[in-house]
């Protein structure tokens, strides 16, 4: 049996990824799971999807704890959390990453097979929108074989009208052939993040009360961003729709009624382009203005 | 100085709710209920109590304004009965796992259907397992008593745990009798200042009832559990402190006559002051029978029921709730599990009866114990339905 943990954030498209290889894993027939984590789960926050896929049938039903394989969609998230977690040292690592295989290695403290893919890159040229699963299965067949291509391809003309099904299955394909494979290689442990301690019965206060509220200013949901808004301030009619429909408090009027953008806190979710009367704002993938 | 009085006792626990001194009721009339809190009502009207009295929707809405108000630190109080608490139920959960000193009367009453307004026990049952404190009463005086016994135990700082009180619906709810009521005084004496230790408060914001996922709301419900088994000992000292106070002595699990006592019939409530005189009845021929009354239903007092059973050969228990399809009453499913790992055990018979109100008079007392008796010696251990027309 292999299994797989996706760390992605929500809208990548991680549970997505999980469901078309169990089930493209299924037609071919084998046995195989997928299970998205349970919870609060929104647009840009870090996420999880599980995938196990074996011979034989499959009787745990449990998150992926160790995994064989470890897909990262957005290499932000090897910065704060630490994805390599339970990986199997003989293991594989499929990351969508611009860094360096150092880098990498370094804040993951992972020193097996790494399969590196610039997916957003491909995602945005294929389909024009950043949405990297697709992409990230092409990656993750090439590194591990675990079901052919064509079998990953035959799903998606499944899932998706065949317009969109040809657009997805080029990006697949696209970034099988362009999958990096680097070598296992001894690192230091000193990158390893440390686990953080967690709280036991014994710290729960009565009536299990927060203490100090944690509010949305220590969040610095910006980095769960995965395209930004540009502001255009020529076009820009000074109506403040943006700053209403804002549903973070992200954008703030200047005295002079043009609008600032507190990029620490935004998410990308674009809805203030889409308000925008007068076109004036744009969303551009990534996370930072180019 | 306390005063011997003739009163209704849903009015004399509105006046048991005054002395306390309460800040906030929140509550929907039910009948049984109705009557106390029609009476605090007046109370309010009348300007004898200074309190915000919330005319709310539904019971459920009850629950909620009372963890708002708890929350802040008010002493909170309300009153429901069947139905009612049943509308309630999922709030009433809350109250425990939010560890909020609220005071709750239940009128004990059936569940439909069909309709009935009438006493038992099923209502309750319902809640047993919600982490409240849960006593029940015998007499007008013991729902007197409970209800000013039950704010200093719930607001007390090492339990901070709500409190429910049960008295039979119309059994003692719409009976008047004699009550001792204590005055002013003594209950200022004895009832200090509520202070919730965390209470909401926009200055110092803190956040009450967050979510839980799967990493920590094990660990939250092992806290609660281990705080609310905590409570034994308190709840053993907190009568004791009411006995100096009052000088009427109350217990978790009370016995009657039961010295020497091979067969003992067991109950909660009301029901077990007409039992007692089939106690007598028999004892007068020579029999060796004792009556043992459960009043504190949770924290569930096992080392104390033991205790009580240690010599009894057979234990006879009337149940006035049904768990349909289940192994019998709760109550004689809960004594069961306290008795499996005691070395020497009597025999335990269950009945099912007074449901919805049906009386149980002294001869029928008589008659289950003799029929209790009856299975126990062919050797058997069952349930049935007592006072069921064949």
């Amino acid at each position: 049996m292999q299994e797989i943990r996706f760390h992605g954030r929500g809208g990548q498209g991680a549970v997505t990824s999980a469901e078309v290889i169990a089930e493209a894993a299924i037609e071919l027939g084998l046995w195989a799971q997928s299970m998205p984590s349970f919870g609060p789960e929104r647009r840009g926050a870090p996420v999880l999807a599980y995938l196990r896929v074996s011979k034989e049938p499959i009787r745990i039903r449990a998150e992926v704890a160790k995994p064989d394989i470890v897909v990262v969609l957005d290499d932000s998230l090897i910065f704060t959390i630490d994805v390599a977690s339970g990986l199997k040292a003989d293991g594989l690592l499929v990351i969508n990453s611009t860094q360096s295989e150092d880098i990498i290695r370094k804040e993951t403290g992972f020193g097996g097979k790494i399969a590196r893919i610039e997916a957003l890159k491909i995602a945005m040229e294929c389909l024009g929108v950043p949405i990297t699963n697709t992409t990230m299965i092409g990656a993750l067949i090439k590194a591990s074989g675990i079901i052919p291509l064509e079998a990953a391809q035959k799903q998606l003309s499944h899932r998706f009208n065949p317009k969109l099904a040809e657009k997805n299955a080029t990006a697949l394909k696209k970034a099988f052939e362009s999958t990096t494979i680097y070598a296992p290689k001894k690192i230091s442990a000193a990158g390893k993040k440390a686990a953080a301690k967690k709280a036991t019965w014994r710290d729960i206060l009565p009536g299990a009360l927060v203490e100090n509220p944690g509010g949305s200013k220590a969040n610095l949901t910006g980095d769960w961003r995965s395209q930004m808004p540009v502001y255009d301030k020529e076009k820009c009619s000074k109506c403040g729709l943006c700053y209403v429909f804002c549903p973070d408090a992200a954008i703030t009027i200047r005295d002079d009624k043009y609008v600032d953008f507190n990029y620490d806190y935004c998410k990308g979710c674009g809805i203030c382009a889409m308000e925008c009367p007068a076109d004036a704002i744009a969303m551009e993938a990534g996370k930072k203005k180019k | 100085m306390s005063k011997r009085i003739g009163i209704e006792v849903s009015v004399a626990v509105a006046e048991a709710v005054k002395l306390c001194n309460v800040d906030v009721i929140a509550a929907y009339p039910i009948t049984p209920q109705t009557h106390i809190v029609e009476a605090i009502a007046d109370l309010i009207a009348n300007g004898e109590l200074d309190a915000e009295y919330t005319c709310v929707e539904s019971e459920h809405s009850a629950m909620s304004a009372c963890l708002g108000s708890a929350a802040c630190g008010a002493r909170t109080y309300t009153a429901t009965a069947g139905q009612g608490l049943e509308l309630m139920h999922e709030v009433v959960y809350v109250a425990s796992s939010m560890r909020l000193p609220i005071v709750m009367s239940v009128a004990n009453r059936a569940l439909s259907a069909p309709l009935s307004v009438w006493g038992d026990h099923s209502d309750v049952m319902a809640v047993r397992d919600t982490g409240w404190i849960q006593v029940f009463c015998e007499s007008g005086q013991d729902a007197v008593d409970m209800t000013i016994w039950a704010f200093k135990l719930a607001e007390d700082k090492r339990v901070l745990f709500p409190v429910m009180i049960n008295l039979d619906g119309f059994h003692l709810t719409h009976v008047v009798e004699p009550i001792v009521m204590p005055s002013k005084e003594e209950v200022d004496k004895y009832l200090p200042k509520n202070s919730y230790p965390k209470p909401l408060d926009p200055r110092t914001p803190r956040t009450f009832g967050s979510f839980a996922p799967p990493a920590i709301y094990t660990e939250i419900k092992k806290s609660q559990e281990v705080a609310f088994e905590g409570t034994r000992p308190i709840i053993e000292e907190s009568f004791k402190d009411f006995e100096k106070h009052f000088g009427r002595k109350y217990q978790a699990v009370e016995e009657y006559k039961t010295e020497g006592a091979e067969t003992i019939l067991l109950m909660m409530g009301s029901y077990a002051q007409t039992a007692s005189l089939a106690v007598d009845e028999l004892r007068a021929k020579g029999e060796k029978v004792g009556l043992v009354k459960l009043r504190l239903w949770r924290p569930f007092p096992f080392d104390e029921l033991r205790k009580s059973f240690a010599h009894a050969k057979r234990v006879i228990i009337l149940d006035r709730s049904i768990s349909v399809g289940g192994p019998g009453g709760p109550v004689a499913s809960e004594v069961r599990a306290a008795l499996y790992d005691a070395a020497k055990r009597p025999a335990i018979v269950g009945f099912i009866g007074g449901l919805g109100g049906r009386d149980i008079l002294p001869e029928n007392f008589v008659e289950l114990i003799k029929k209790g008796q009856s299975i126990a010696a062919q050797g058997q251990e069952k349930f049935e339905m007592y006072g069921v027309r064949e």
